[in-house]
């Protein structure tokens, strides 16, 4: 195999890598959603059974979820 | 051309979600009619009852889009073939109470009928009592495990699947270091893609041999099925990838593959992501637990909803021929062009996406088992 034809073929396999690189993302946001969901339900859940006056978990977790699936998008878009 | 795909989705989505929501909406004051109707002439309506209502109310001129989408993309007892001919398909139900029942679906006269105490309620087997009621208490004793029109057509996406495979396969034998021919020529590109473009790509070199069996069989019953929906016809049309059961069945398997293959380094991942300092860790595992069950989650929704989204906007189009047919034949016919040349377009779409969502499933499934194979920094080398 020449080195010319090699590289040719070395080109051809990144461009199929970021090409799939793609389809990675594509349940990104689905998962995101899922986390901050996941989250919220169960600070609601827990509220739910301490009975407090004031939602405090509903909403520590609701706002912990938005911040967990920023680091989650952060986590998944930074990998090499 | 992916912005005009995901605008196309999206308005299939809001069409079907605008249907759906009037089927609710028509259902739900049927029922209070219903109810009203019981407390004035203290005569319960039966199950039979509501569905000779049902036909009195097409037979009126009444016609109900939404409902037709719904039956056209679910599940039923029979398989609906041309006009009044309904294919019977046995029914098979274990009564915690009576024991194992075995009868035909032809029994219930297509829901008209109750055949020992066992009658249909919205394509669902139902228990009723001896006045034609509903008995809830009967009903919760009902594992239905019937041949239904999905599960058939899953027996028969089978039997075609096996049938080319083991010829290919003999094929491969009995012409080893030959050229290929016939349907080894069709097949040959594919399974060498999915080996090349999935496998290989996604697994990598060393270790993707072991996943293959899997990936292959994922990959050419969720196409078939995919491509039997789009057959309008008796074999297909029975919106099996559009079964949330499936494909919650095809993702536990994705699921069970990755957790059971998982090294070290996958598990390190996961519950103390190396690298990291110690209070963002505090967020961080969790949401990878999580992440962990929600992407075969994920795996399982697209699916789902791409196939059976398919199926609506298809069915959506030839119900505003009827839609706009009530209100006078001129209209029903001059739509029906319109309705007949998106309907061409879209399933033309379709065949893509039958190969798109077979493909991405596949992929990802591949992309998920190669992080879980995935050695130490093995990803930041390139290979050349």
């Amino acid at each position: 195999m020449s080195a010319a034809k090699r590289q040719d073929e070395g080109d051809l396999g990144q461009v199929r890598r970021n090409y799939n690189s793609y389809l990675r993302y594509t349940g990104l946001g689905f998962t995101m959603i899922g986390i901050i969901l996941a989250f919220t339900f169960g600070g609601w859940w827990l509220d739910k059974e301490l009975a407090w006056k004031f939602p405090l978990f509903t909403i520590a977790l609701s706002l912990l979820g938005i911040i967990g699936s920023m680091v989650y998008l952060f986590k998944e878009t930074g990998r090499p | 051309m992916m912005s005009l795909k995901a605008l196309l989705r999206l308005a299939s989505l809001l069409i079907g979600t605008l249907l759906m929501g009037s089927a609710y909406a028509q259902d739900e004051g049927h029922d209070h009619g219903e109810i009203a109707h019981d407390h004035a002439e203290e005569a319960p309506a039966t199950v039979a009852d509501a569905h000779t209502i049902a036909h009195a109310e097409q037979g009126g001129g009444k016609f109900n889009a939404g409902k037709l989408i719904m039956d056209h993309i679910g599940d039923e007892h029979g398989w609906h073939l041309w006009g009044h001919t309904t294919l019977p398909l046995p029914v098979i139900l274990f009564d915690t109470q009576r024991g194992l029942q075995v009868f035909s679906s032809s029994r219930f006269e297509h829901g008209h009928a109750t055949y020992e105490g066992y009658a249909l309620n919205e394509s669902e087997v139902v228990a009723v009592n001896a006045a034609g009621n509903v008995d809830e208490a009967a009903t919760a004793n009902i594992w239905d495990i019937s041949i239904t029109k999905n599960v058939l057509s899953l027996f028969i996406s089978l039997a075609i699947l096996l049938v080319i495979f083991i010829s290919v396969a003999k094929a491969y034998t009995r012409r080893a270091g030959q050229a290929p021919t016939g349907m080894q020529n069709l097949l040959e590109p594919i399974i060498l893609f999915v080996r090349d473009d999935v496998a290989k790509s996604a697994i990598g070199e060393h270790k993707y041999q072991k996943y293959m069996p899997y990936l292959l069989t994922a990959f050419f019953f969720i196409f078939l099925n995919n491509l039997m929906g789009l057959v309008p016809f008796f074999p297909g049309g029975a919106n099996l990838t559009g079964n949330i059961a499936v494909t919650l069945v095809l993702a536990l398997i994705t699921f069970v593959i990755v957790t059971i293959n998982g090294n070290k380094n996958y598990w390190g991942h996961i519950l103390a992501m190396p690298g990291v300092p110690k209070w963002v860790l505090l967020i961080l595992t969790p949401v990878e637990i999580l992440g962990m069950f929600l992407k075969p989650f994920v795996l399982m929704i697209r699916l789902f909803a791409n196939i059976t989204a398919g199926h609506i906007i298809a069915l959506s189009f030839f119900s505003l021929i009827f839609v706009f047919g009530e209100t006078s034949a001129g209209a029903g016919y001059g739509v029906s062009v319109m309705s007949l040349a998106f309907t061409v377009f879209m399933t033309m779409l379709e065949l893509l996406v039958a190969f798109i969502q077979a493909y991405v499933f596949t992929f990802l499934s591949a992309m998920y088992i190669g992080a879980a194979l995935e050695e130490h920094h093995e990803h930041k080398e390139s290979i050349i």
